[in-house]
């Protein structure tokens, strides 16, 4: 099947889309409400696919970010196609308001959040099912706008058919890993949080920073930075 | 007639645009053209020293003055310094503009 290339603008930001379904487009012009463009970029935004071998089963349909970030993986494409509504609709709401937007996995674990570095947490795709069924729900995306002077996450108000909560949940736990190359044993966890931050082409980077520091002294020790290896081990665990 | 490169260690540089925020022991930049970063109080030091138009080796002749390193070793960190600055975005060459923050802002490229 041949892919469906199209672009999309949320605020600011130009994105562009790859999808080898169909109904994405139709979606993102009938529910979200936005515009198709057809201007080719550079950097992809989000990447819709059902790779494997036919062969074999009933083959994944897959939502990726930026081509390697696992979002959601299903047999079944309407929950593809909104979990990638889902996702660039938290994108626009995290990029619209005045809270903080970070490049984050989601994880919702006994009414608490935690968010996981994205670089981690692309390697337990899969899991979220079994995760589920402990109870702990992995959002279909990788923002999270997060408001600093009260350390909650904010949820959109839509879902489009996901099986996620809205509203506000108050931040328990980020993990994230240390910034390559950085000397600054002190500075890690605030350093590790800055380069969380999504960067927009407009963004007050005053602001940013402010913000960075206020969540950080808000979290204390629940900011965490942590190698690879201990981060994938504490996710990992909230499946078996 | 063909232009001669003038050395690293004789190229102004100066200060690219930049967020900061001041913490204990530390201070915290994010560079407009760059990922943020930490600076410990003596590179942050060396980092203001380029507020005005300066070279690494005018910077070397200000450590041997001012804190009495010999001229080699003083040389040595002047450059060092202004590679890592230059390779963060903190500055930028003289006729060199930074990178624009729109090269740098989200989704990343697509990794392979």
């Amino acid at each position: 099947m041949e892919a469906d290339k199209f672009s999309i603008q949320i605020g600011s930001m130009e994105m562009r889309l790859i999808s080898e379904s169909h109904q994405l487009r139709t979606r993102i012009e009938d529910e979200l409400g936005w515009s198709i463009g057809s201007r080719f970029l550079l950097k992809a935004g989000l990447l819709v696919g059902r790779p494997g071998d036919t062969s074999v089963g009933r083959p994944a349909w897959v939502l990726y970010e930026s081509g390697n970030i696992v979002l959601r993986r299903s047999v079944d494409e309407d929950v593809i196609s909104a979990a990638a509504c889902y996702h660039l609709h938290t994108l626009d709401r995290a990029l619209s308001d005045r809270h903080l937007p970070l490049n984050v996995r989601v994880f919702l674990v006994n009414g608490e959040a935690w968010l996981v570095d994205t670089s981690v947490a692309y390697q337990l795709a899969g899991l979220d099912r079994g995760m589920l069924r402990r109870g702990v729900v992995v959002l279909p995306t990788s923002i999270a706008a997060v408001d600093t002077a009260t350390g909650e996450l904010v949820l959109p108000d839509r879902t489009f058919g996901e099986d996620v909560p809205s509203g506000r949940i108050a931040l328990a736990r980020v993990m994230l890993r240390p910034p390559s190359f950085d000397r600054l044993e002190a500075a890690r966890p605030l350093l590790g949080l800055a380069r969380s931050v999504v960067r927009t082409a407009d963004a007050d980077l005053d602001v940013r920073l402010g913000q960075v520091v206020e969540l950080a002294r808000r979290l204390g020790d629940g900011l965490e930075v942590r190698d690879r290896e201990q981060i994938v081990e504490v996710v990992d665990s909230l499946s078996k | 007639m063909s232009e001669t490169a003038v050395p690293f260690r004789e190229t102004n540089f100066s200060v690219a645009p930049y967020s900061v925020v001041d913490m204990e022991g530390h201070r915290l930049i994010w560079p407009h053209g760059g990922l943020p970063v930490a600076l410990d109080l003596a590179a942050t030091t060396l980092l203001d020293c380029y507020q005005v138009p300066t070279s690494p080796s005018a910077l070397a002749a200000d450590l041997e003055d001012a804190v009495g390193l010999d001229a080699d070793v003083a040389m040595e960190a002047a450059i060092a310094a202004t590679t890592d600055f230059q390779r963060s975005g903190l500055v930028v060459a003289e006729g060199q503009v930074p990178m624009p923050a729109r090269e740098l802002a989200y989704p990343a490229g697509a990794s392979p």
